[in-house]
């Protein structure tokens, strides 16, 4: 290899690189912009994967439009909102703890039921915010454990905080909506009072929630480091959303939900939302009266073991099971809530971060 | 001549110019305007002041988390340097002695090693430190520990994983002293007696201290602006500055606040190699 | 190096852990990707390639690789024309200020990551050209544009600077002299340097997360987001892709232009 084709070589290398770069340039750029495109920001984990899974396929097949997934979680999705207000994506997925902030910001466009056959359907308790959000699923949140490292299923939330606890417990970060959940259930411990009235104390609430270090607890980061350590049993006592993991507990894991527990499990419903300036407003109207059609609805209640929407599809046994009682489960006033999160999310991080 | 180099110093200003221009365009500009952004006030603050300041700096101190990351963050560089140092000099020796063949095999690990995606490589680091993984079932299967170590999601994951990627950083340049070095030099003191534990303390490390130098403020360096690997592998209680910071804009969207954390983060790191160096270079004083 | 058999023997200890420490997280990812179980097991249970497969479901998978080698080759590209430019310039030709015109080169090597990612995000905001690919590779070329000026001083200061004069004097032009002896004695940095910020850029995270927004995602990101969420052995199936096509890239390269030497500071 003679030196000057060492350099020609060099030069045609670079040359093509360059110029393959500013070709791909305007491909990748346009490709996303292409018509027919329905951009979706679901939230996390095994609930996303139900969408991707059962439904997508049908939706491109019925639509023949593209479908360009994210996935995120409520705090990160209002962020989202705030600084691609004028390019938002066309539908987001998640929950009441949300949804009372952004459409108080004007960040939410309303659904409008006359496009949406399926709306009918829907349960009371499932119609948020004056239509400003889409109600799908119940995501209900209790604590979970390992049966192997955990015989007794826990009875209460305020178990967590006994001696025979220490070191086998774990709880979510704050950045999830459960995290906030666990102050509201510790207010609800340490005053004593109901939690309806109990949740407002947020004060008492995490100065309770605080103790938890003594107790040597562990702040999970992401749903696959709590599932395996519930799957380990190296945490056995483990606070989780029961969508994120309620198939792996039926393929036979050895985890089990604590239901009932004697302060209440929380509920939280998750809805798809339609950010104020979304563009596809009629493929989004499509994909959201899909998302409560009965046929997958009831895979809610048999995939995720979850309370569905549509009001014919009853929970099943098998799902009672998951749930314990319905009057045992709590929602949380998140009007009152997300107006106070970042002050909550402070307090939390100088606590456990 | 002088037109030669006149014309040669022209040549080299417009050889250099596109690079400087672009870094003063898109580097140092952006980064002074990052500056003035840490002095502004945050309109989503409950009781925002109207004039710029020093005010998102005193939150940056009085705020206990970022001050603990700050903290932590500088303690864990510190240790990661001290420790890749220790895993990278020996390594550095060896290759001075091995056979050409080994030693580029050597070489060659440690540049893919750098070449390889961060996140790959952490994520290497939690299948290996898993709870079912190979290093606990080992500690368990020596008998070492009777329940699996929670090795992950912690400082000492971040430790480990920060060290595995300087560690390349930090051999290169000790190798390239090393090879420096004459070997007249060692021969010398040994065939006056000494043993090679001497001649390694009193010739060769000395003699080796710019690839040390170097080795060590690059990895200081990287381990103070860590980021993705404790994202990965460490949990809320071990958040590093970069974390911190990152949060604030990603989710608080408290620009000002954020941008501060940055400042305060580039000139403690700084600071820390400034005072490094000129201990060493009053150390190299006293010792010659 | 000092003689003596239990100072040898205790080096080359440390030295094979140490390089052992290197490469056994490559060799048990390798290991977990095999597993035929959703969970990650080690030894694995089975033998399978279904997560080989699965790497083609992670989100916007296709796209992300993309814009991250779209990126990746225009920044590399830039990086090392200018780069070598820049280095020429500081090695060969005399030049007012070669001290502060090489720490402003080298100094975002330096500097906190998130610090670029944070300033540019802000920058492009003010320009109204945010959350744009160039703005991605611009970002990009700030970080990596440090590599070749390394890599291509490297290559130059080791030649022999006196083969210029030499074909000078033989009557070539300073653009023959430029074409056949410097651009050569230059290719090996050049080639290393652009390997180098090709693969920095193709790996970067923390200034592509401030940089994308929307569509606009990247290999790395799209990578962290799913080892966030799934539990699967999927993302050790790519890191062992990836670190095999790695691997036989910085081969290659260095069988052709020896870049191992380049690299070791002198």
């Amino acid at each position: 290899m003679t030196k000057t084709t060492v350099g020609a070589t060099t030069r045609r290398t670079l040359l093509r690189a360059g110029a393959a770069g500013v070709l791909a340039a305007p491909f990748v750029s346009n490709h996303a912009h292409a018509s027919g495109t329905l951009t979706v920001v679901l939230n996390q984990g095994l609930l996303a994967r139900l969408w991707i899974d059962e439904l997508h396929p049908q939706f491109e097949r019925e639509t023949g439009a593209r479908l360009n997934v994210t996935q995120s979680v409520t705090a990160n999705m209002l962020a989202m909102l705030r600084t691609q207000r004028d390019n938002p994506p066309d539908l987001m997925q998640f929950s009441e703890a949300g949804v009372f902030a952004a459409a108080a910001a004007g960040l939410l466009r309303p659904h409008n039921p006359a496009n949406i056959p399926n709306w009918a359907f829907l349960r009371d308790a499932f119609r948020l915010a004056e239509n400003f959000s889409a109600g799908v699923i119940d995501a209900t949140h209790t604590i979970y454990y390992n049966t192997n490292a955990q015989p007794t299923a826990p009875t209460s939330w305020a178990q967590m905080w006994e001696a025979s606890s220490r070191r086998r417990i774990a709880i979510p970060p704050i950045g999830w909506n459960s995290g906030v959940r666990m102050v509201t259930t510790a207010a609800q411990i340490a005053t004593g009072k109901p939690f309806r009235e109990a949740q407002y104390d947020l004060d008492a609430g995490m100065r309770h929630l605080a103790r938890l270090r003594e107790n040597g607890v562990i702040a999970y980061t992401g749903a696959p480091q709590a599932i395996q350590m519930l799957q380990s049993g190296q945490v056995p006592i483990v606070p989780f959303y029961g969508i994120f993991i309620n198939p792996i507990v039926e393929q036979g894991a050895p985890i089990r939900p604590a239901v009932p527990l004697a302060e209440g499990i929380h509920g939280e419903i998750v809805g798809l939302n339609m950010p104020v300036n979304a563009r596809n407003v009629e493929l989004a109207e499509r994909y959201v009266n899909m998302s409560l059609s009965r046929e997958f609805q009831a895979k809610i209640d048999s995939v995720l073991r979850a309370r569905a929407a549509h009001r014919d599809v009853e929970a099943s046994a098998r799902t009672r099971e998951f749930l314990g009682p319905p009057d045992q489960i709590h929602y949380a006033d998140w009007r009152f809530l997300s107006e106070n999160r970042a002050r909550l999310t402070d307090m939390w991080n100088n606590v456990f971060g | 001549m002088a037109v030669a180099a006149g014309a040669a110093r022209m040549t080299g200003l417009l050889l250099v110019a596109p690079a400087v221009l672009f870094l003063v365009g898109f580097y140092l500009l952006p980064l002074g305007l990052l500056l003035e952004e840490s002095l502004r006030p945050w309109s989503g603050d409950a009781h925002p002041t109207a004039a710029m300041g020093l005010q998102q700096y005193e939150r940056v101190w009085s705020s206990g988390r970022s001050w603990r990351a700050l903290e932590r963050t500088v303690r864990i560089s510190l240790v990661s340097t001290l420790i890749t140092f220790l895993l990278a000099y020996p390594i550095a020796l060896f290759l001075l002695r091995a056979g050409p063949r080994l030693r580029t095999a050597i070489l060659l690990s440690l540049f893919v090693s750098l070449a390889s995606s961060l996140i790959v490589r952490n994520y290497g680091w939690l299948v290996t430190l898993a709870d079912a993984g190979p290093v606990n079932q080992l500690l368990l299967a020596l008998g070492l520990a009777d329940a699996p170590l929670r090795m992950v999601y912690n400082e000492e994951a971040t430790i480990i994983a920060l060290v595995h990627y300087a560690l390349p950083f930090m051999v290169l340049p000790i190798y390239g002293a090393l090879l420096r070095i004459p070997p007249s030099f060692v021969e010398a003191s040994q065939s006056l007696g000494a043993g090679p534990w001497r001649a390694l303390w009193g010739i060769v490390l000395p003699l080796s201290m710019p690839g040390v130098f170097g080795g060590t403020t690059l990895t200081f360096a990287i381990c103070m602006s860590a980021f993705v690997t404790p994202l990965m592998l460490g949990s809320p209680a071990t958040s590093m500055i970069s974390q911190v910071a990152a949060e604030q804009f990603l989710v608080q969207l408290n620009f000002p606040f954020g941008s501060a954390m940055v400042v305060v983060l580039t000139v403690v790191t700084f600071a820390i190699l400034l005072a490094y160096t000129l201990l060493v270079r009053a150390a190299v004083r006293v010792h010659a | 190096m000092p003689e003596g058999i239990a100072f040898r023997r205790i080096v080359a200890v440390s030295a094979w852990l140490g390089i052992a420490f290197l490469l056994f997280p490559v060799a048990f990812t390798f290991a977990a990707s095999l597993g035929p179980s959703q969970f990650i097991e080690f030894p694995p249970a089975g033998l399978s390639l279904r997560w080989y497969e699965n790497i083609a479901r992670i989100n916007r998978v296709v796209d992300a690789t993309l814009v991250s080698l779209g990126v990746a080759l225009l920044a590399g590209a830039f990086a090392a024309v200018l780069g070598a430019a820049a280095a020429l310039a500081l090695v060969r030709l005399p030049l007012p200020g070669k001290a502060a015109v090489t720490s402003l080169l080298l100094s975002p090597i330096a500097l906190p990551i998130v610090a670029i990612g944070i300033a540019l995000i802000q920058f492009f905001i003010l320009l109204g050209v945010a959350f744009t690919w160039w703005s991605l590779v611009i970002g990009h070329l700030v970080l990596v544009l440090a590599y070749p000026v390394r890599t291509v001083a490297a290559s130059l200061t080791l030649s022999n600077p006196s083969l210029e004069e030499a074909a000078a004097s033989l009557g070539a032009t300073p653009w023959q002299v430029f074409r056949t002896v410097t651009l050569p004695q230059m290719a090996p940095g050049m080639v290393s340097g652009f390997l180098f910020a090709f693969l920095i850029s193709f790996d970067n995270y923390p200034i592509s997360i401030f940089l994308v927004r929307g569509d606009l995602t990247t290999l790395p990101i799209e990578l962290f987001n799913y080892i966030s969420q799934n539990l699967d052995p999927t993302p050790a199936a790519f890191s062992s892709v990836y670190v095999a096509v790695v691997a036989v890239l910085i081969w290659l390269a260095e069988r052709r232009f020896r870049i191992v030497s380049l690299s070791i500071p002198r």
